[in-house]
Formats: C-alpha cells, structure tokens, sequence
C-alpha cells in the first residue's frame, strides 16, 4: 500500500518572526523546518525548545494543519492533478494546490509529505480518492 | 452503420460522420461545406449533444446522429447530471515545455525543431481527436481528447492551426450543395459522388468538374443549388452553369483565433498560414454574411448608417461573429466591409475562449468547487442531528432540528456554539500599538492586559466592512477577531498596510489552527466552574488563558447572544475534547448546542448587526449607529477624512429597529412612507422571547428627518429603540 488512507492532524511549531531571525533556527534532530514566507517558518515536529532571536517572535503550537505521506509511486498521479510541475531535485518544498486545494509539499527521496489546510483535509482526500483506494 | 435520422448509413474505415452520410447520397445541411471544422453547417446532435461538427467526427457502429432544425436551435438535453461530485468526463494535467497546436507542415516542423532543442513536446490536432480549444495566460491550453479533457501546462506554446478557406457571400449561398476547394477534394477522395460538380476561382485537385468564368454573382436553385451565375466584369455579361455540386476556391485566411487568444502571452508564437494574410475578399453586397446570426449584406449596410463603424461595435450590433463558428465565416467579409467605408482593415475580433463548442461537462472537467471548510467540530455535529448549511466559506450547523431547545437553552439555561470560524489573528512587534492605531477608528494604546475592546473595521473611505475583538495580551502583542466570512480579506487587510505604512510587526493567522466554542446563557458558568474555571472566570470584556476540562484555553468573555457568554479559543487538536466535556458536564443543566438559525434569533433580539448582512458597501458607523465605535479625537486612522467629511453631512439613511405584528417580513421586504419607498428590511425574526417580529432596516431620510408611519408589506412597523431585548443588559 502506497497511497495513505486519510490525513491526519499535524502536530507542529509555527514560528512568525523577523526573516534574520528565522535564518539562524537550526534544523531539529530528525525534524524539519519549512520556511512558508521569509517570516513564517514550521517547525516539524514540535521542538521542545527553540530560540529565537526576535524578542517580538510568536511562537505557537500549529494544529491547522493535516499531512500525509505518499510514495514516490503516487507521485505521477499527483501530478496528474496539479497545475503545477513538482520539483525535480529532492529535498524541496513547495506550495501550491493539489485537485483544487492548497497544499505544502515536501519532496524527499521515498516520496512526499502533503500537508492541507485541517479544514480542508476532507476536501483532498476525496479528491484523490484516499478512502476508496484503501478499500 | 449509423443512424442518421431514422436512416441506416453505411461507413467505411476512417470515415467522419460527413462523409458517411454525403456518400449515402444525402446532404442535409445547406451553406457551404469546409469539412474542416470552420464552418456552422455541418452541426448535428449526437448522442443527445447538440453543436457537434459532423465533419470531425468519426463514424462509428450504431452512432445516433440528427442534423440541427433548419429553423431554431436544437432543443436542450434532457438528461439528468451526473451525481454532485462526479465528473461525467475525464480530464488530465499535462506539464511539458513546448505545445504545438496543429500538424500540418508547420506544425510538424515546430514540434521536431523543439525536439531537436531537447524540449519536451505535447501535439495537438483536431483531425487526430485532441482538439486545443482555449489557449489562457500561463501559457495554458486546455485540449478536448478522446478521452476527455485535457489542461496543458507549458513554457511556449506554438500556435500552427494553418489556414481557413472563404466563403461565399452571396445570394443562394445558403443552399445545399456547395463546397469548398478543400471539402471538395477532400470528399472526392473518400468517395463521395459530387455529380456534375462547377467549380468558381481556384478549382479543386483531383476532381473532375468545370470551371466556370467570371466572378461569382449567386447561386441559384429550389433548396438545392442547381446553377452557378458568373460574371464578366469586362463586359457585364453573365454566364450561367448548370450542377449538381458548386466548389467554391476563393482564397484563404489565417485559422488565427487561437493565435488571437495567445497573443501577448508569454512564449506564444504562431508560424505557417495561421501567421499568413487574409485574402481580402469583396465587399459583400447581397446574400447572408453570418449564417450563425443570420446576418445579410443589408443588415451590415443597416448598422453602419446607424452610426456603427467599428468593427467590434458591428458585431455587438448584428451579433455577427458571435454564433457556432465564433466569426470564421464572416468575419472576413465583415472586415472588408468596415474597410470599404474608407478605412484601413481592422484587425480581427477579440478571441476569447473557447474556439469551439463544448459541454458544460467538458469545460467543467478538471475545475473543482471551492471548498468548502470543516471545523473540527464537524463530526461532532452530524452526531447530534445538525442540518449544516455554508456559510461565509464553512459547512456550520444551521440547526440541529430542535430550534425550541437550542433557544430557551440560551435563554433559561446553557448552550454552546461552535464558532471556530471566526478570524483570529496575533498581532506583535514593536509598532504593534501605532499599528493598529492606524487600522481601527478606537484607541488601543489604552488597552490593558486582559482586556478586550470591540472595533470597527473601516476602508479608506470611512465604510464598515468588518468588526471584531483587540484583546491585549502583552505590551506589544494582541489577538485580534474577524467576522468569519471577512477573515481572509481581513488577513490581506492587515499585512498589506503594515508594508504600506513600514510598520515592524508580525502578523499570524490562527483562524483554522485555534478551535473556538461559545459557552453561553445564565448558567454558562456554573458549567464551566465544574470544569476547573471556578473563580478565574475573567469579566465582561475580559480574557485569560486557563485549562478547561484539560484543555488549554483562552477564554473571554463577551456576549452575541444576549447571555453571559464565554468563548474559549483552543488548539483545533483539542475540540472534540472540550466540546465533549461541555456536553457531559452540563448534561444536567440540560446544555444543548444552537445552530445559525438560533443565533441569527439571538444576536438580533438584542440588537447586534452582522456585517454583510445589515451593513451595506457604503455603511458609514454613523449610518449603522456605530458611531461610538469611533473615536474622532485620535490623530488619524484609515477613514478619517473620509468619517469627518460625512459627518458634516445631513444623514441620508440610517440603519433602524423595527417591529411588527405577526410573522416577521422577509430579507429585503420593501418599508413605505405615505406610498413611497423607504428602505429594505436586512434582517428579520420571530422573537421567542418577545412574541413579536422584530427586525433591522435601512429607513431613509423624508424631507430631512426619518419621521412618518412606516409599512412593509401593507403592515404598519413600529420604530423601536435597540435593543429589542434586556435594553438593561
């Protein structure tokens, strides 16, 4: 089985803080930081500690996303319903819309991690076909 | 074989529906064959689609195919759509580097010169059954396959679409029988008997038929063309020639309307005859010019002495242009037209997608609905019973089909509400005060820790579009709310002037990250003491982070329904958790959840607006009865000239309460004074509580005051102060 079932809800930091400061954060061991925006960094998973060097930083806990992992397998028909081309190169991010819904994505070797607005998840989901394809 | 009409028509391999049915001796359509999807003629009804070009469709066993009416339009289909959610045709997303629209030579030599520069090539071509009918900004082309549709992604697009023949304008041109160089030859070689065939201009290759001299006069016959007259333009003597088939060669133009619609974009090209010259065609002086609109020479001749001497006005004028084949017929005799008045060719009409016919099926293919939002909560929901209706970009609960008890729950007892939607925002940074300063009408710097404060939101020229919180969390940090249908626009709102105005602050949108859940009515916090909230519960306009039920809130307290009313903003993560804490816990305060529908009931009774709905696009707060929400003392704010300039103003409307006997008036039920119009009503209910209608309206001024007897629907409405309910609070 290649293609995820459902999405589930992210557990992850967001970080809005000066663009200086955000380029100093270090990549957490075994995590992942996704810059959004110059000022708007997400930190997976959700460190226990991080230092920002903004005193005006907001750092928040970020349940408004859901994600999920798909194989490189999947990709092709991804793709198939996107109006943009993925990236060719690995590790990237990208943002865009998936089937009519805006997605982060995280191209890595294995595959990708599709993360979706929470309140869109379902959207997506039945958009590709998530549930039908496990059945 | 198919079945053309009641009528069993053989096929051979390779054969287009046109040429079936011409080789089985019948000719149903008059005008003047292309055979190369140019024209309108050749349109049937296949399979219960209508606008179908005959001549590009491939003949296969058992196809059902009726010619349009002669008179009319097709009737439209009567069958039933596919399931919401299903798409009846399939689409695909193609990323490449080059498009080539077309296969002739230049097409080709286009495709294999990208090739050869390493890039990655998609070909279309109608006659192979990927037909390019719309090229938009991207580039993008959007293709019709066999298998459905297609949107191409692409870095150049090469528009290679060749060339398309003239057609004849003049009187008879509209009988059956008559085709074009190409459809002749094109026929002829599938076998197709043309008869005693009479050619005009350039004859066809490869068909036997007669030339005949001069310059076309008309064709002439009973429905079926049976002569062709010429003329001498020597002499003025005119020749006529007996037929059976009339082909016309008169030149050719540029088949450029995709290249039309490519134009400007960039890496779009067009090479080959679709970037060639029109064969300037004569004046037209008799005979149907479109045979879409069924425009005459006379009619053309009508406009332009009306006053219609452009080309683009002539087509709104005729509606020239504007039918099945989208000008490839007329237009270039419409534009030798408007050149013969004295100026020079104008250039074509404006091309705009889609170059030909399509079902709604097919242009919805690969276009999804905007989506709508789910809180977390909405499961929740479903379980209780809610009906769930959209709202401002979200599924909510309307009701869950008990109003009665979600309203007296408000009322008597404890209800709770998901109101998760609504725009939430954290505000930071050193100009955070000065910043918002300048975005709200009301002081800020005040604010105090822990305390809340309503605002307006105003545009640059002194409108309400929207309204919220600023709670103060910090020195330098705020959490600011938005109505929950403004809130994208709101975000946009806030970040665009911070880099306007070169203020250092960090803007975050926590409207889907935090969950938030009204707890509200007189015993909304005996329930949330029972939670661990005994004691901290903060005052009115008050807020403070605590746990409920174990679950990290910040929990403020204001009020929209009328009622104690405590909104606790969560991680989304945690709805499900608190929501079910709620209910259990006050499962003996009788707490039941309201819906909309209440709410609506609600917020009304006690006088509170709902913009977008009770304001309009030019609400000044002094015209909503706001004007306490602004604060002309402070140095500037966005809308402050524009606020102290109509506020020297005499006030032309102003937005009233009102009430009536009986069942309440519509949205937008029509208030008279002595007869005249007066205003609209914006918002109407049913007061449980007060057993009488109640309602917001917009009253406009009569002889400078808002005096007289106001009735909507021929009932008398009684002006009332606001609120409707508990003035005391």
């Amino acid at each position: 089985m290649s293609a995820p079932e459902r999405f589930e809800r992210l557990e992850a930091t967001r970080i809005v803080a000066a663009p200086g400061a955000l380029d100093e954060i270090d990549s957490p061991d075994g995590g992942r930081l996704l810059r959004l925006a110059p000022d708007d960094l997400l930190v997976l998973p959700p460190p226990e500690r991080v230092e920002v060097a903004d005193p005006y930083a907001i750092i928040e806990p970020e349940a408004g996303f859901s994600a999920a992992w798909f194989d490189r397998s999947e990709l092709a028909r991804l793709q198939a319903v996107s109006g943009w081309e993925f990236p060719v190169r690995c590790p990237e991010f990208a943002q865009g819309h998936l089937a009519g819904v805006p997605v982060k994505m995280l191209f890595d070797e294995g595959g990708v991690l599709v993360l979706v607005p929470a309140v869109l998840a379902h959207h997506l989901e039945e958009r590709l076909g998530l549930g039908e394809r496990a059945e | 074989m198919i079945d053309f009409e009641g009528t069993q028509v053989p096929f051979e391999e390779g054969d287009t529906v046109l040429t079936a049915v011409l080789r089985a001796g019948l000719w149903p359509w008059g005008g003047c064959l292309c055979s190369e999807g140019d024209c309108p003629y050749c349109l049937v009804t296949l399979e219960g689609v209508s606008y179908v070009r005959a001549c590009r469709t491939p003949a296969v066993e058992g196809l059902k195919v009726a010619p349009h009416p002669s008179g009319g339009y097709p009737a439209l289909p009567s069958s039933t759509p596919p399931p919401t959610g299903e798409s009846a045709v399939g689409f695909e997303m193609v990323h490449c580097d080059t498009v080539v629209i077309g296969q002739g030579r230049s097409g080709r030599k286009a495709a294999a010169e990208a090739r050869e520069r390493g890039r990655r090539v998609v070909t279309l071509e109608a006659r192979a059954g990927r037909e390019a009918v719309g090229v938009y900004p991207g580039p993008e082309v959007v293709a019709r396959t066999r298998d459905g549709m297609a949107r191409i992604f692409s870095a150049e697009v090469v528009v290679a679409t060749g060339s398309v023949e003239l057609q004849p304008v003049c009187p008879g041109n509209q009988l059956t029988g008559i085709l074009t160089r190409r459809a002749a030859e094109r026929l002829a070689a599938s076998g197709v008997d043309l008869g005693r065939a009479v050619s005009v201009g350039r004859p066809p290759e490869g068909v036997d038929c007669q030339p005949a001299r001069g310059r076309l006069v008309r064709f002439e016959g009973e429905g079926t063309v049976e002569r062709v007259v010429t003329v001498d333009d020597g002499t003025g003597a005119e020749r006529t020639y007996s037929c059976d088939t009339a082909v016309v060669g008169l030149g050719s133009g540029p088949r450029d309307t995709l290249a039309r619609m490519a134009h400007g974009l960039p890496g779009a090209s067009s090479v080959g005859s679709a970037a060639g010259c029109l064969d300037r065609p004569p004046v037209p002086e008799e005979g149907v010019v479109c045979p879409c609109s069924e425009v005459t020479a006379d009619d053309l001749r009508s406009v332009w002495n009306r006053g219609f001497r452009e080309l683009e006005l002539i087509k709104r004028s005729t509606l020239a242009g504007t039918g099945a084949c989208q000008g490839a017929v007329c237009m270039p005799h419409v534009r030798s037209f408007v050149a013969a008045g004295g100026q020079e060719l104008p250039p074509s009409f404006t091309a705009r997608p889609v170059v030909t016919q399509i079902t709604m099926g097919e242009a919805a293919a690969g276009w999804y609905h905007h989506p709508d939002r789910r809180t977390a909560l909405h499961d929740e929901h479903l379980a209780l019973g809610a009906r769930m209706e959209r709202s401002g970009g979200w599924l909510r609960p309307w009701t869950y089909e008990d109003a009665d008890r979600e309203y007296w729950a408000v009322r008597t007892g404890v209800s709770i509400c998901d109101v998760s939607t609504l725009g939430k925002f954290l505000v930071s940074g050193p100009d955070a005060d000065a910043f918002l300063e300048r975005i709200y009408p009301t002081t800020i710097t005040p604010l105090r820790p822990g305390r809340a404060k309503y605002v307006l939101a105003l545009d640059e020229r002194g409108y309400v579009f929207d309204d919220g919180l600023v709670c103060r969390e910090g020195a330098n940090r705020f959490l600011l709310t938005a109505t929950s249908a403004g809130a994208g626009h709101f975000e946009m709102w806030l970040r665009d002037w911070a880099e306007a105005w070169g203020m250092d602050v960090r803007i975050l949108d926590r409207t889907g990250s935090w969950g938030a859940i009204n707890v509200t009515g007189p015993l909304s916090g005996e329930l949330l003491s029972r939670l661990g909230a005994a004691d901290r519960l903060p005052p009115f306009m008050g807020h403070t982070d605590m746990e409920v039920a174990g679950v990290a809130c910040r929990v403020m307290r204001l009020s929209f329904t009328g009622e104690i009313s405590y909104e606790l903003h969560h991680q989304a993560s945690r709805s499900r958790d608190l929501w079910r804490a709620l209910m259990d816990s006050g499962a003996d305060l009788y707490v039941w959840p309201h819906g909309l529908e209440v709410l609506e009931e609600l917020r009304l009774e006690k006088g509170h607006i709902l913009v977008g709905v009770d304001s309009l696009p030019d609400s000044t707060p002094r015209r909503l009865g706001h004007g306490w929400a602004v604060r002309m003392d402070k140095a500037d704010f966005l809308g402050r000239l524009a606020v102290a300039r109509t506020s020297r103003m005499e006030l032309d409307k102003v937005l009233v309460g009102l009430e009536v006997d009986g069942d309440p008036p519509l949205q937008g039920a029509i208030l008279r004074v002595k007869g005249d119009y007066a205003g609209f009503v914006t918002s109407s209910t049913w007061s449980r509580v007060l057993g009488r209608s109640v309602m917001l309206a917009w009253l406009q001024a009569r002889d400078g005051g808002f005096g007289g007897d106001i009735m909507i629907d021929g009932r008398p409405a009684r002006r009332v102060a606001l609120p409707f309910y508990d003035p005391e609070g």
